[in-house]
């Protein structure tokens, strides 16, 4: 039995505007939320989440399986951020201090008593500058894992991607960010 | 003196919390996406996708028949032996290229080459690069594997291009000079360099060995060259995040110009880089 967010895909998927306007306002905010812990940027995610949904209308009609509709919509709103991401990056170079990358500080050494809140602003702000400087996969990757709560086995199908990849990028975006929080407090 | 940060998940969740808290209005958003709908068409399914069984092999027999037809009378000297790319200067084109040999006068020293059925589509032509993406069933543009032709006049220094842009100082184009430049540039492994013969030219290449130890500062690639203008600047990569890349400098006419291969994540490397010999033996330079 077809729920009712499948009635609307079906409904939508034949052209009606009003049943995808319904599909859209439950699950935007989402979309907002997913794309601004990408991009870093009100405007850029706003931007992004207006494609996809005009992605998403216009290649409607190919999705068979109305069930997957949301997945679907995953991968258009990821896609949308990561194409976003690549244009942005292709004409700007981000500054980075130049010095030694041999040089590893102590972390595992560093203070671990819980901060206070404006210390933990600050700290936000940081880790913030850092995700800034990953590649659009490993933010996607990582967004969709620890904000979205999601499974290794749904980020990688959101990725289009096979498990063991899905892990090993995972892994490889996490250590980027170490690395980038590093160079972020030089 | 302030505590090095620990990157817990806790944190990360956080982090990515507070640049979640956007402040874009949503009903204005669904307006506006409301708004444009209502002007835009949906991409119906080809009609030959919602044939049922036997009128898809009878339509199918057409076609065939229709080809071979057209084939019998037109004959295969009807079809130009050279095109030209098809896109303009800088411009990105979106469809696959059909077989064919196809030249282009913007990269500079002209160049040419033969590509398969639907392969390979254009990722950028600039006078300094010439860049094909491979297509692939069901794998998106940004995630595809990329056979790029560079024309190495200027480099990027420093791990990452951070050192800045600086002229190549070998005039001559010597591959070997490059190569060993680059093993002291990149930061990744590099497989010992062998001889490549590209064009009639002899050269070098070196491969880059996937490695879970990179030490890199920007987590997406080594800016190698600058390819765009002062209004306008791009860089051209070497991707060390862990995919397989190719990389061989040959001289033309004593100037450097390197031919890089890169897999892509989803697909296989071996696929690509077998479609992309075929392309590169193929490669003549004027």
């Amino acid at each position: 039995m077809a729920t009712v967010a499948e009635g609307l895909v079906v409904r939508a998927r034949r052209g009606d505007q009003l049943a995808f306007q319904a599909l859209l306002e439950g699950r935007i905010d989402g979309l907002l939320r997913l794309a601004s812990a990408i991009l870093g940027d009100d405007d850029d995610a706003r931007d992004a989440v207006q494609q996809a949904s005009l992605q998403a209308w216009r290649e409607l009609p190919a999705l068979r399986e109305p069930a997957r509709f949301d997945a679907w919509l995953g991968r258009i709103i990821t896609n949308a951020c990561r194409t976003l991401l690549r244009s942005r990056r292709r004409r700007r170079v981000r500054e980075i201090p130049v010095g030694s990358l041999d040089e590893r500080s102590d972390i595992a050494g560093a203070a671990r008593s819980a901060p206070d809140p404006g210390q933990r602003s600050d700290e936000i702000e940081v880790v913030s500058r850092a995700f800034d400087r990953l590649s659009a996969d490993a933010r996607i990757l990582l967004a969709l894992h620890h904000l979205e709560g999601r499974t290794i086995s749904e980020t990688a199908s959101l990725a289009g991607i096979s498990l063991a990849t899905a892990k090993w990028r995972l892994h490889m975006a996490r250590a980027a960010l170490e690395r980038a929080l590093e160079i972020e407090q030089r | 003196m302030t505590a090095r940060i620990v990157l817990t998940d806790e944190l990360l969740r956080r982090t990515l919390e507070a640049r979640a808290a956007n402040g874009v209005t949503m009903d204005a958003l669904v307006d506006d996406v409301a708004r444009e709908i209502a002007w835009t068409s949906q991409t119906r399914t080809a009609r030959w996708t919602r044939m049922s069984g036997p009128a898809r092999l009878l339509a199918a027999a057409s076609l065939a028949m229709a080809a071979v037809i057209g084939l019998v009378i037109l004959g295969p000297a009807s079809r130009p032996t050279t095109l030209e790319f098809p896109v303009a200067t800088g411009g990105i084109g979106e469809d696959a290229l059909t077989a064919g040999r196809y030249r282009s006068a913007v990269f500079a020293p002209p160049l040419a080459l033969t590509v398969p059925e639907r392969r390979w589509a254009v990722g950028a032509i600039l006078p300094t690069e010439l860049q094909l993406r491979a297509v692939r069933p069901g794998q998106s543009a940004d995630d595809s594997g990329r056979l790029t032709v560079l024309r190495i006049d200027n480099v990027m220094t420093g791990a990452c291009g951070y050192g800045g842009n600086a002229r190549w100082p070998i005039g001559n184009g010597d591959p070997q000079a490059f190569v060993t430049w680059l093993q002291g540039q990149l930061p990744a492994n590099l497989a010992a360099p062998r001889p490549v013969t590209i064009a009639g030219r002899t050269g070098l290449e070196v491969e880059v060995r996937p490695s879970t130890e990179l030490k890199q500062a920007c987590d997406f690639g080594f800016l190698l060259t600058a390819v765009g203008t002062e209004a306008n600047p791009m860089w051209a990569e070497v991707p060390v995040d862990g995919r397989r890349v190719r990389v061989a400098a040959i001289a033309v006419s004593g100037r450097l110009v390197v031919v890089m291969t890169a897999g892509a994540w989803t697909n296989e490397f071996t696929d690509i880089f077998s479609d992309a010999d075929a392309v590169i033996a193929s490669m003549t330079f004027e």
